[in-house]
């Protein structure tokens, strides 16, 4: 009689990521990817995610996004700020700003201010926690990579 | 299979070496350091458009002496 491996077993292995893949890096942040997008948008959205910078300031580095997608990036400590490419265009209603020549829309949630581009051949959201001061400059970090990659 | 060119401006005096550093990368077809508004031109194919991303992240912008990619897929009308 055959014997089968204990069912506790199996479930631990499931639980712990043994599935074969590559495992996520420990520094890794979850960031919901921007899916179904024109390959023209998802592969502009992957020359911003090369471009971008490693950090935005003293302490606020790049972090890899898990699931892995050429739409998310990371930065900081947690809650971490997150970036989003490829998302729709920021609204008009949300109060405007411009940082080194990008446009944004920001919204204020409470704990984040969700940043939005508008005008861009491809739009980016960046979230970011209350927690990180001079919002303006971490945007700021990120203008010369947005317009390298995401200007019409 | 979807194609696309990826146009590269590199810092000064390194396109033939990033030419030739990408020329080997699985999935690239074609890398020439070329003259006028970008250095490289190379010309990639994969078999989604997901592939062809990471890619370009991955492996292409990880090219030591690019400074900026511009990624064009090619459409079939």
């Amino acid at each position: 009689m055959p014997r089968r491996p204990p069912v506790g077993l199996l479930g631990l292995l499931l639980v712990a990521g043994c599935t074969g893949g590559t495992p996520a890096p420990s520094d890794a942040v979850a960031v919901t990817p921007v899916n179904g997008l024109q390959p023209g948008v998802l592969l502009s959205c992957a020359d911003l995610k090369g471009q971008l910078p490693a950090a935005l300031a003293d302490g606020v580095k790049k972090r890899p996004a898990v699931p892995e997608s050429s739409t998310t990036v990371a930065y900081g400590t947690d809650p971490a700020i997150e970036v989003r490419c490829g998302v729709a265009e920021g609204l008009a209603a949300d109060d405007p700003y411009t940082f080194d020549a990008v446009r944004w829309a920001m919204h204020d949630t409470g704990a984040t201010r969700t940043w939005t581009t508008r005008g861009l051949k491809v739009d980016v959201q960046v979230v970011i926690p209350d927690h990180f001061d001079a919002q303006a400059e971490l945007l700021g970090a990120m203008a010369p990579a947005i317009t390298s990659a995401l200007t019409r | 299979m979807v194609q696309a060119y990826i146009l590269i401006q590199t810092e000064v005096g390194k396109a033939a070496a990033v030419a030739e550093a990408i020329a080997k990368l699985d999935g690239v077809a074609q890398a020439e350091d070329v003259t006028g508004p970008y250095d490289v031109i190379v010309r990639a194919e994969a078999n989604s458009v997901d592939e062809l991303g990471k890619l370009v992240v991955a492996r292409i912008q990880g090219v030591d002496g690019i400074t900026r990619t511009l990624t064009c897929p090619v459409v079939h009308l």
